[in-house]
């Protein structure tokens, strides 16, 4: 088990962290299944009124929760400022807010796939050359190393989740930025574009040695700007489905 | 369950279509167009009148074979209970009806009439049985439909494959319940497939002779076959990982600390409350500066 990829200290939930939860996919009831994918009688049929029946499939799954840190306390947070203006002292309005089981209930979450259920080369995925996927290492308690298929994403409420693992800083900055690769920006950004933004030019590019993720940008006027890095992109080409596709 | 759904003949008594009825009228299997209810086909048939179905008419003698059962279902269509069951079902053949919900329907408003049509039905199958008609129903569910193939399962028996003869005139999908029929009669037989209810759908509906494969009650072994609504999924791990972790949580491998979702706890406090606890920070300059120790991107 790495101790540069997995935190020892739990901490709270975190964007990164692995659980156990049921994770669900819609699909079409009446169609064939989704490739990949085996018909389900166990599935909940669901009356899609003007739409089409749907069926329900869950399993439990591990998973990993992509919601953002500041997504995860969003509510708590409110209601810590609500009861504080309300006159509770912070201390009384943070234990209040941390008492409310009502809170922050929705995490999102991606599953975690065994090497096996992937169509990419593992070590491909390892290096992070796979848009969608997100490689873990060994850990215990998968018994494995394990993939996060970041392409699918589902929401579950905390109370029916598990937590057995988190990631290092520089870990969690791995799978944001695999994140961003995968439902943002699937190209490097324009360095052009800042400079003539800023009105300076780029002088230096310094990468954080811990966190490769991490990068400043230093300008001729002297400023200096700290940005996450985007991930390589390959270049585009093959068949696409939309104009915007990558492969 | 003894009446099902089916879209594979002409019935002279379709339920709600008096000229269907006047136009094939002494004929209770007929060969004319399809009845349709609203563009859809099913109509309510008792099983035994599949068994003309199985046996060939192009003879004198064929038909005479199936003589027996023509005549069971015109008996029948004349009973009181089975006029009273048109009468009760024909109000809900609206746009959009389904088998369950006009079954449901006419249960909730005269369920002593879906009794007595049952009752009614078993004595036609009792004369028939002694006339050498076999009826082997049992119930099950559609797992796959491939062209004439259909995939269906049934309690206490792998997935069986199966080429009903009406397989073509059905719209079977995925999931629906299904009577697998096996009718007989004077060396001829054959296999027929038909819509029908979730055993659990309608629990207080009269059983029948194919009942021993039906649930005993929802909740019991059987609840996962019931309705969605009653329903309550066995989640399975999807993987070998999430086995891996059911089995580590089991075991305690791992650490209490890590299993809870909550606990937001002291690293969980904004730094600026943190210093207003402490007194550095004005108290009520914190709720506007709410930031995560440790977080760039609050």
């Amino acid at each position: 088990m790495s101790d540069d990829f997995y935190r020892r200290e739990p901490g709270p939930l975190s964007q990164g962290d692995v659980v156990l939860a049921p994770f669900a996919r819609l699909m079409a009831a009446d169609a064939d299944p989704p490739r990949g994918m085996e018909l389900d009688p166990d599935g909940l049929r669901l009356d899609g009124g003007d739409l089409p029946d749907a069926r329900v499939i869950v399993k439990l799954s591990a998973c990993m929760v992509v919601s953002h840190d500041c997504q995860l306390d969003k509510e708590f947070n409110r209601e810590v400022t609500r009861l504080h203006r309300d006159g509770m002292p912070v201390r009384d309005a943070r234990d209040a807010a941390e008492g409310d089981r009502t809170l922050d209930r929705w995490v999102v979450v991606a599953p975690i796939l065994g090497p096996d259920e992937i169509a990419a080369d593992l070590a491909a995925v390892a290096r992070g050359d796979v848009v969608g996927l997100f490689h873990l290492p060994h850990h215990d308690a998968l018994g494995g190393e394990g993939v996060v298929d970041l392409a699918v994403k589902a929401t579950v409420d905390r109370l029916i989740c598990r937590r057995a693992a988190g990631l290092t800083a520089a870990a969690a900055d791995l799978m944001r930025s695999a994140l961003m690769r995968t439902d943002l920006a699937r190209r490097p950004i324009g360095l052009a574009e800042v400079e003539r933004a800023l009105g300076t030019k780029l002088v230096d590019i310094t990468v954080d040695q811990k966190s490769p993720v991490r990068a400043t940008l230093h300008f001729a006027n002297g400023e200096a700007l700290a940005i996450a890095r985007p991930p390589h992109a390959g270049t585009p080409g093959g068949t696409a489905r939309t104009e915007r596709s990558a492969p | 369950m003894d009446v099902f759904a089916a879209s594979t003949q002409h019935e002279a008594t379709a339920l709600g279509h008096r000229r269907a009825r006047d136009r094939a009228e002494g004929r209770t299997i007929g060969r004319g167009a399809r009845i349709t209810a609203f563009q859809q086909t099913m109509i309510f048939w008792p099983t035994f009148a599949f068994a003309g179905m199985a046996a060939p008419t192009r003879t004198p003698a064929e038909r005479e074979t199936v003589a027996p059962v023509l005549d069971a279902c015109e008996r029948l269509y004349r009973t009181e209970a089975f006029i009273d069951f048109s009468a009760c079902v024909r109000p809900h053949l609206r746009r959009g009806w389904t088998f369950t919900s006009v079954l449901a329907a006419v249960r909730d408003e005269a369920p002593d009439v879906l009794v007595a049509l049952h009752l009614e039905i078993k004595g036609c199958e009792r004369d028939l049985r002694e006339r050498g008609l076999g009826i082997e129903s049992r119930l099950g569910r559609v797992i796959h439909v491939a062209g004439d193939v259909v995939v269906i399962s049934g309690k206490d028996e792998i997935r069986r494959r199966l080429t009903p003869v009406n397989v073509r005139h059905l719209d079977l999908r995925p999931d629906m319940w299904v009577v697998r029929e096996r009718v007989s009669l004077r060396g001829h037989s054959g296999e027929l497939l038909l819509p029908a209810v979730a055993p659990t759908a309608l629990p207080d509906l009269p059983v029948s002779a194919a009942d021993d494969d039906l649930p005993a009650a929802a909740g019991g072994e059987d609840a996962a076959m019931a309705e969605p609504s009653q329903r309550v999924l066995a989640v399975r791990p999807a993987n070998a990982l999430a086995s891996n972790l059911v089995r580590a949580f089991a075991t305690e491998n791992v650490a209490k600390d890590w299993t809870s979702m909550w606990g937001r706890g002291e690293g969980r406090v904004y730094a600026d409350a943190r210093e207003a606890m402490s007194g550095t920070v004005p108290d009520d300059e914190v709720a506007l500066t709410h930031r995560r120790a440790g977080s760039e991107t609050w």
